[in-house]
């Protein structure tokens, strides 16, 4: 027992803008972050310093995960990048950790200066079976009449634990595009918050997850309508089998002000197992009547329909369910530039259902 | 080599010339792109700037054509009557007026210790850290019991006839006569009133107020009593058990369908009080009835509290339709709680309209235990300016092939709040269940909040689960059509509303309807046109 480090209390975040009633827990997670020592991360190197001025004001806005993460963030930094981008060719991470790189803690920053366009795609992964970490912060600041992509792909192994905090800032005329991809780690921890400042700023989001095994997912959303006539989407998209849990928790928040703004978002479910348990807590703030908000939830098996057409094509029944999940998330995977990358995906989904 | 190395020097020449005028085009080019960029974005910025301009001009055209009434005269719901009482306890809450109250109605031991028992929960627990604010709700201010100058009768004209003055222009014995099979009026603290018509009785339907049913019944209220509705579901369902006074027993037998509804009635005249009304159903296998319970109050400026409690027990291949509308004075907390458990086959049908009110939290559960249960939600809620209405469903589904449906319509005005909050959970081993949820909400100013929390938890994966919920404000082309077709802005307006809440209206009786079709106009007057 001496060995083991005791954590002076546990650490929970993600926590919703308007909480509801305590024992459905919902209102927020916990976090599984047991690193406290500084430890190098060698697999790529750093291509930037941070600004520290602007990290402030991002984390004015918002404190990701929850305070303390943000703060261990900080500490145990030991990988920054930097982009300011000009019309280029995408940017692409990779991001790969293993036993001799089991700890991550990346500070990102991107900047998109008025009028430019262009495209980052972080890419993180396990490369053996080690339990590994990673705590990280991503900054996106989209100023005006600017255009982002930004493609997030997570595949760490079930014994790792991954946290990533996305916070936005969206400017007059301004698109964010977000790709996020959830395949792997035991346990994610998803936090996308953005403000929408300027006058018809816009946010689109699409999430393809696969949760198997034990695998814990919480997928939190936080998009603040603050210009007038902004527009924003969230598109989530998955499956769960095995013992997988899954909490979609997202909010479109019209903030007062915010007048001809449009909010949409769409959660869809497919369970695989009887043994996976689904949530869902789709919120919409409306501070402003001069607005549209639309959210719909829906969860259930695959369309019978679908499968016994699929099957009557010659495929079995695995193969049949690989293909139906596969074509939800397509459109998230549409947004990898990369195309080897892209077709690596799908067949990892592929893969883990026909191994079900 | 002189001639070679002069040959060189000016390749050199030529080549460091063409390099310092790449360098100038470059820089040229780059100034150009940069003008270029500070021009393109200067024409966009002015672009914006110009339509920014002409929508705020819209909208301020549009805020103009609004007008506002701050206090609406809520018309007989406001009529205050003197405040004589019999027995008025002292304010705030201990366990001497828990006895006291205990005491005045010769109650039995279990009843008293379980109001101890429920006292003690009230203590430990605190108000809930989510949702509207309760601070300025202060137990000390607020007299629990109070018992009217009355005793209970079965015959309106035995009514005092201050009382009875009241719930006639409530329109209650009027409703009596036309589309009633039974009625209860509680005033404040104790039921003046309560009729069951003969035929039922004779059937076996039990129809009292829930003081007698304690003595008359108590080996069924004993069984029953707090087993759906438990004490230390919440701060408020504690203090309702440690104070309740009033409310109504019904018992349907085996297979009895009660044709036409019961009604009980709950107003509160005094000012700084609370009603903690207990309202026990229980409907027997393949039996059937429509309960309607009304509330209102006069207005004052000080607080008072309605933490009611609901229990309510659907049998095998039973159905309770459980009606609802709620019209409380604007400086009322209400906290009332209710829930549903349905068993085999049986079904329960909510209808909820809350329009009064100062804070309202109000979340009806259904809990489907049986096979085949079902339970459908239809609720209404409109908040003005300075009500926060927190409203929504619960529903769990325990067992298989179990139905639920959630629709709900919310309205906010002036500054109100409605938020709608749910749950849908579908547990494990509760295959083959169905649910669907719908919710809309209308705001018609920029003041007011609308706010939508739903949590859906699935444990198993046989499920077939939609949730869809809108928000937004009136359609201008919908409104530009009906004026088209010769209807003024107001009634177009109105109409749209109306036809907003038309689910819920459908659902009560034609009378029931009409009158919330008032309400809503009523709230509507100073809201547009």
């Amino acid at each position: 027992m001496t060995n083991v480090k005791m954590k002076t209390k546990e650490l929970r975040g993600n926590t919703l803008p308007a909480i509801t009633w305590n024992w459905m827990d919902v209102n927020d997670v916990k976090i599984d972050l047991q690193n406290e020592q500084i430890i190098p991360y060698t697999a790529v190197q750093s291509v930037g310093t941070i600004d520290h001025d602007l990290k402030q004001t991002f984390y004015d806005l918002d404190h990701g995960i929850s305070e303390e993460v943000m703060r261990m963030n900080d500490e145990q930094c030991n990988l920054a990048n930097h982009w300011t981008i000009s019309d280029s060719e995408p940017i692409e991470v990779r991001l790969p950790q293993s036993a001799e790189n089991p700890l991550l803690v990346d500070q990102n920053q991107i900047i998109v200066p008025p009028l430019q366009k262009g495209t980052v795609v972080l890419y993180n992964y396990s490369e053996d079976d080690s339990r590994v970490e990673r705590n990280s912060t991503i900054l996106v600041d989209v100023e005006n009449d600017a255009e982002v992509k930004v493609v997030l792909i997570q595949r760490l192994n079930e014994n790792s634990v991954s946290n990533v905090s996305i916070v936005a800032r969206v400017g007059d005329g301004a698109r964010l595009n977000l790709a996020t991809v959830e395949l792997g780690a035991g346990n994610t921890v998803f936090h996308y918050m953005v403000d929408m400042e300027g006058f018809g700023a816009e946010s689109h989001v699409k999430t393809a997850y696969l949760g198997s095994g034990n695998d814990h997912l919480d997928l939190f959303y936080h998009v603040r309508h603050i210009g007038e006539e902004c527009i924003s989407d969230i598109q989530v998209n998955g499956a769960l089998m095995d013992h997988a849990v899954k909490k979609f928790r997202g909010t479109i928040d019209f903030v007062e002000g915010c007048s001809g703004s449009d909010g949409n978002e769409e959660e869809f479910t497919i369970l695989l197992d009887d043994t996976v348990r689904s949530i869902a807590v789709p919120l919409l703030l409306a501070h402003e009547d001069d607005i549209v908000g639309n959210h719909a939830a829906s969860a259930g098996q695959i369309d019978d329909e679908q499968l016994f057409y699929l099957m009557s094509r010659g495929l079995s029944r695995k193969e049949s369910e690989g293909l139906i999940v596969e074509s939800r998330m397509t459109p998230t995977f549409d947004q990898i530039p990369n195309e080897e990358l892209r077709l690596d995906l799908r067949q990892e989904v592929h893969t883990r259902i026909l191994r079900r | 080599m002189a001639n070679l190395r002069s040959n060189l020097t000016s390749d050199h020449n030529i080549k460091q010339l063409d390099t310092d005028h790449k360098v100038r085009q470059l820089n040229t080019d780059r100034n150009v792109k940069r003008l270029d960029t500070e021009r393109i974005l200067a024409e966009k910025a002015a672009e914006r700037e110009a339509l920014k301009e002409s929508r705020r001009k819209e909208r301020a055209e549009k805020l103009k054509e609004r007008t506002y009434v701050e206090e609406l005269d809520r018309g007989v719901y406001d009529i205050k009557n003197p405040n004589t009482y019999e027995i008025m306890l002292e304010k705030g809450l201990n366990e001497e007026i828990v006895r006291e109250i205990s005491s005045i109605k010769n109650e039995p031991d279990w009843m008293l210790e379980k109001r101890l028992a429920a006292l003690k929960i009230y203590r430990e627990m605190k108000n809930p850290n989510w949702g509207p604010d309760l601070s300025e709700l202060n137990m000390d201010e607020i007299a629990t019991y109070i018992r009217p100058k009355a005793q209970m009768e079965s015959n309106w004209q035995e009514v005092p006839d201050e009382i009875r003055r009241t719930f006639e222009l409530l329109g209650i014995p009027e409703a009596e006569l036309d589309y009633l099979s039974g009625v209860g009026a509680q005033y404040d603290s104790e039921v003046v009133y309560h009729n069951v018509k003969d035929y039922l009785a004779l059937q076996g339907v039990i129809y009292t107020d829930f003081d007698s049913a304690v003595v008359e019944y108590p080996e069924i209220i004993q069984e029953y009593f707090g087993t759906c509705l438990k004490p230390n579901l919440h701060r408020y369902s504690a203090l309702h058990y440690a104070v309740w006074s009033g409310g109504s027993y019904v018992y349907v037998p085996e297979g009895v369908h009660v044709d036409i509804p019961l009604q009980s009635y709950f107003r509160m005249n005094a000012p700084g009080a609370g009603q903690f009304e207990h309202t026990l159903i229980i409907v027997e296998k393949g039996g059937s009835l429509h309960f309607i319970e009304g509330c209102s109050a006069p207005r004052y400026n000080t607080i008072n509290l309605h933490a009611g409690g609901v229990e309510l027990f659907v049998k095998e291949g039973a159905k309770l339709r459980y009606s609802t509308i709620e019209n409380w004075s604007r400086n009322m907390y209400n906290l009332n709680s209710k829930r549903a458990i349905v068993e085999k086959d049986g079904v329960i049908e909510w209808i909820s309209g809350s329009f009064g009110s100062r804070v309202s939290m109000l979340y009806p559960a259904s809990i489907l235990i049986g096979e085949g249960a079902r339970s459908e939600f239809t609720g209404i809620t409109f908040a003005g300016a300075g009500q926060t209405l927190d409203t929504g469903a619960q529903v769990v589904h325990k067992a298989p092939h179990t139905y639920s449906t959630v629709e709900t319509k919310s309205i906010s005005k002036g500054g109100g709040k409605a938020i709608y909050r749910s749950l849908v959970q579908v547990d494990e081993g509760a295959y083959g269940c169905k649910s669907n949820t719908d919710c809309q909400s209308l705001m018609l100013d920029a003041q007011s909040r609308g706010d939508t929390i739903p949590t859906i938890i699935l444990k198993n994966d046989d499920v077939d689960f939609g949730h869809e919920a809108k928000i937004g404000r009136i359609d201008d082309q919908a409104i530009f059509y009906l004026m088209s077709r010769g209807l003024s802005e107001e009634e177009a307006k109105a109409m749209i509303v109306r036809g907003f809440a038309e689910p819920v209206a459908k659902e009560l009786p034609l009378e029931y309807a009409v009158e919330m079709n008032e309400l809503i106009n009523l709230e509507l007057k100073g809201a547009i046109g």
